[in-house]
């Protein structure tokens, strides 16, 4: 008991130094005992939200609805913008689902990711998220969709997004940052979902297995990766991130086989787009978690 | 009171706590064309009321030459107890207005220490000139005190400086005030007219300790070394008098506002060279508790007042920059 709040309160001061308020839960995948912090409050997803459209479009294609294979068009002119992958390059491209899918989780491709949702619907992803049995989970919203969410509030603010970042009252107003309007689920959720996939509940084995290759390939090092920095420990998610939220969803592998399902959202009181403090804040968060979880 | 000092005060010949009120003025503006013109009244009657307070005390208060006009060591020691008297005399005027009404129209409202007292008079004329009947009282605070204050109940506005933690909170008016450095008249960084950031080099900081406002003072750090300026240390004096203490001695740099800075004596203040650096400063108040026309009147008359003393600007009225990075992006 007393260990249990004396852990509290070190994420708490983890999270307090970053100047972040912070949601998490943190699973032992195989034992089933876990740390909750605010686990069952909802948050945004931002683009957390590709992991269950991943989850969706492995169980379609073990379905036969469709296969991993098929290539889809994408006109330059037609893609989704944003600052990775496809949503950066300039020219048509051709690419299967599967490696849409990967640039989706990968990179956080916003192009590869509305044509995977395009190509599945959002139909295909509630029924999964509904046998799955997330119940506070819904994906609502393609990243196209959000982003005019936002330029229309911005649009009424008369502000830019940074201007907005400064200014709390406005930020109080922007619906894609509250979870009742955007896309959204809460950290049990998120972990149950990861579970899930690790433990080849949430499709067939082969499709789960191909799953966690994919989300292990996830470029970015600066949030749960840098709570892990040694070499044999895998850490396998999917990042989130519409400033001034900030988060990851995913799993720690460590050596001797002890796996952990970690979902940590953040949200900034400092009004920057960067914020180091705040992404490494997730990773120390779900470190002193996983911690205390594998004594 | 003991009966000597009660005999003492009322051997005054003169009306003491207007008196007051002209000296607190004139030690604010260091300038008796400005002081009176706060005053609305003509120079020459200031000049003779302060001789006059001078000779009732027993003591010079200000050293005038021909070009400017600085407290005396005396005056330095007799404003506190000057603003201490004149709070006392607000209190009781305010209280004896409220019981006289029978209304209980009255707010408390946090201030930051570093507000002038001429900034926090306006605040008060504003709102008694708008909403006749409803009290203001102010409380001097910093920013965490102040918070503390809104969740404890014994605060119903708060004015702080951004960025907190604003889950449970009204942002109100949201104002910027932007820094530059007080630096000792003899410093070679005085010749220049604007101060890079980086120029103050190997100087240790003075800096409001990080427990007063931590959003703040990690926000400055982070400004400064954005800008090549990482203090060799940082030095936590309480409070800008403190701060402005310790540059004048040479031994750190300090960041304030200009109307700040001219407060002080003997310091010069320099802006900024390239990306200004901006502290924001908002009117807050429990969304719980909800926010009448008192507390917009009030935070209104907060945020002019402000505008108009303490070198600030309404939030917006200058744009930021922003690259943004793959990895902060929006969705990813």
């Amino acid at each position: 008991m007393t260990a249990t709040l004396a852990v509290d309160r070190d994420i708490a001061r983890a999270l307090g130094r970053a100047q972040v308020t912070g949601w998490l839960h943190v699973v032992d995948i195989d034992r089933g005992h876990d740390l909750a912090l605010g686990a069952d409050e909802p948050v945004a997803l931002a683009s957390v939200f590709k992991l269950p459209v991943l989850v969706a479009l492995h169980r379609a294609a073990d379905a036969g609805e469709l296969d991993l294979t098929e290539r889809l068009h994408l006109a330059a002119a037609d893609r989704t913008p944003g600052v990775t992958g496809l949503a950066a390059l300039h020219d048509d491209a051709d690419l299967s689902l599967r490696d849409l899918a990967q640039l989706m989780i990968t990179v956080s491709d916003n192009a590869a990711a509305d044509a995977v949702l395009g190509r599945l619907g959002l139909a295909a992803v509630a029924r999964t998220i509904d046998l799955l049995g997330l119940r506070h989970t819904a994906v609502e919203h393609s990243c196209r969709a959000t982003h005019a969410a936002l330029a229309d509030d911005l649009r009424r603010e008369g502000l830019s997004l940074a201007r907005a970042l400064a200014d709390p009252a406005v930020l109080a107003r922007l619906r894609v940052l509250d979870p009742a309007s955007t896309n959204r689920s809460t950290p049990r959720d998120m972990t149950a979902l990861l579970a899930a996939v690790w433990r080849d509940d949430a499709a067939s084995p082969q499709a789960c297995a191909a799953m966690r290759d994919v989300l292990r390939l996830q470029v970015w090092p600066h949030r749960l990766s840098s709570g892990f920095p040694g070499d044999d420990v895998l850490v396998a998610g999917k990042t989130g991130t519409l400033p001034p939220l900030r988060s990851e969803v995913g799993v720690v592998e460590l050596p001797g086989g002890r796996r952990f399902a970690a979902a940590v959202f953040t949200r900034s009181h400092r009004a920057s787009f960067s914020d180091p403090a705040a992404d490494a804040a997730i990773g120390a968060a779900a470190r002193l978690a996983v911690d205390h979880l594998a004594r | 009171m003991s009966r000597r000092l009660i005999a003492a005060s009322l051997s005054f010949g003169i009306d003491l706590v207007r008196h007051l009120r002209y000296f607190v003025v004139v030690a604010d503006e260091l300038h008796f064309g400005r002081a009176a013109a706060r005053l609305h009244m003509a120079q020459p009657p200031l000049s003779q009321r302060i001789q006059r307070l001078e000779r009732e005390l027993g003591t010079r208060l200000f050293d005038r030459t021909s070009r400017q006009v600085a407290l005396t060591p005396a005056g330095r020691d007799l404003l506190g107890p000057a603003h201490d008297v004149l709070e006392a005399v607000d209190r009781l005027v305010a209280q004896a207005t409220t019981t006289a009404r029978g209304t209980t129209g009255r707010l408390r409202v946090g201030v930051l220490p570093e507000v002038g007292a001429a900034t926090l008079a306006t605040v008060v004329r504003t709102v008694e000139r708008r909403r006749p009947g409803l009290v203001v009282e102010l409380a001097p605070a910093t920013t965490v005190e102040q918070l503390r204050a809104l969740t404890d109940r014994s605060l119903d506005l708060a004015t702080v400086r951004l960025p907190v933690e604003h889950g449970a909170l009204v942002v109100g008016p949201t104002l910027h005030q932007h820094l530059g450095v007080a630096l000792p008249a003899g410093s070679p960084l005085a010749r220049r007219r604007r101060v890079p950031v980086a120029g103050l080099d190997d100087l240790p900081l003075a800096l409001c300790p990080r427990a007063s406002a931590p959003g703040f003072h990690d926000e400055l750090l982070a400004a400064c070394a954005a800008r090549g300026y990482v203090p060799a240390a940082v030095h936590h004096p309480g409070g800008t008098a403190g701060a402005l203490a310790l540059a004048l001695a040479g031994t750190a740099a300090t960041f304030v506002d200009e109307a700040t800075a001219r407060r002080e004596p003997g310091v010069t203040w320099r802006p900024l060279d390239g990306e200004p650096l901006v502290a924001r400063i908002a009117v807050v108040w429990p969304s719980a508790r909800g926010g009448g026309p008192a507390v917009r009147a009030v935070a209104d008359a907060l945020a002019e007042a402000l505008c108009r003393d303490a070198g600030t600007v309404a939030a917006g009225a200058m744009p930021p920059v922003v690259h943004v990075r793959p990895a902060s992006g929006v969705l990813t």
